[in-house]
């Protein structure tokens, strides 16, 4: 069989080539046709944060001479952090009073501090639970905030014996301190 | 010419094929708003510890954490006690969590020694 001047295997060689054009063209279509479809309900959320570490004080050295942070509270305003209510033991000697500084510092992802506060410096002495109230300045975003730290500074001695305990403070009959 | 054009087409289609999506971070998907994937931030809002008693020499006994997050569902949550050299560690499984804090408590098994300086407790929440 002839066509014109083209030979049989001229005929079949374009046979081949246009065929392979049309299945290379197909090819080529599907794949610039793929399509990914995601929907919200049918994936889990992405973290942002999914961690968060609280640093619990503690100092001292012996069993009539430490203090120790036993509940750390963040205050919030919707989102955002406003104050810290920290509870902590102490014990000192009843004869004896120690000053007392109780710290609170937010920290970011990199190490920075973000926002803090500190209780004052406040004589005590004796034993007992103790809860202060600290303001943190300034407020900041609780999901920008990936670490708490407390600390318990106990200094000099004081002599303020009879007057330790804070207004906010009461002493029940088993000699606790309590808010 | 013909040889041309195929190897063009080859190229095309390798082309086609080659430009997969290509994610450094898998984050990088909720990246714009033009793909609405959540997000989620576990917020700890308090946490407190049981000791062994009111004595210098005493253990950490048990855990209570509050804790919430930014995507209402259900997660797994972990806590982690580090003091010294010593690890803790207890965990909730399938809890449900919003924005309105939940409070998990949980007695710890190693009973960590809670000396000076201090300890830390790590919270960690994935989704179930």
């Amino acid at each position: 069989m002839r066509f014109g001047h083209l030979s049989r295997s001229s005929i079949i060689f374009s046979f081949l080539i246009i065929s392979l054009t049309v299945i290379l063209g197909i090819t080529l279509y599907e794949a610039y046709s793929v399509y990914i479809s995601l929907q919200e309900s049918s994936i889990q959320p992405l973290p942002r944060r999914t961690s968060i570490q609280y640093v619990f004080s503690k100092q001292g050295s012996s069993n009539v001479f430490f203090a120790e942070v036993r509940s750390i509270s963040l205050s919030t305003s919707g989102t955002t952090i406003t104050s810290a209510r920290i509870t902590w033991y102490r014990r000192f000697p009843i004869w004896i009073g120690y000053y007392v500084t109780v710290k609170v510092s937010l920290k970011d992802d990199y190490g920075n501090t973000i926002s803090s506060g500190t209780s004052g410096t406040v004589c005590y002495i004796g034993s007992g639970l103790v809860t202060s109230d600290i303001d943190l300045v300034p407020d900041v975003n609780i999901d920008s905030v990936a670490r708490v730290e407390t600390s318990i500074d106990i200094g000099g001695v004081c002599w303020e014996l009879l007057l330790t305990v804070e207004p906010t403070e009461s002493i029940d009959e088993s000699g606790e301190e309590q808010a | 010419m013909r040889t041309i054009i195929l190897i063009l087409v080859l190229l095309s289609i390798a082309v086609a094929y080659s430009a997969t999506i290509i994610v450094t971070e898998i984050s990088e998907i909720g990246g714009t708003d033009a793909v609405k994937v959540s997000k989620y931030n576990i917020r700890v809002i308090s946490i407190s510890i049981e000791v062994s008693g009111n004595v210098y020499n005493n253990r950490i006994t048990s855990i209570t954490v509050s804790v919430a997050s930014s995507h209402p569902g259900y997660y797994n949550v972990q806590a982690t006690v580090i003091s010294g050299q010593c690890t803790d560690a207890t965990s909730w499984t399938n809890i449900y969590l919003d924005s309105t804090p939940r409070s998990l408590t949980s007695s710890l098994s190693n009973q960590c020694r809670y000396t000076p300086p201090g300890a830390t407790v790590e919270v960690r929440g994935v989704p179930a």
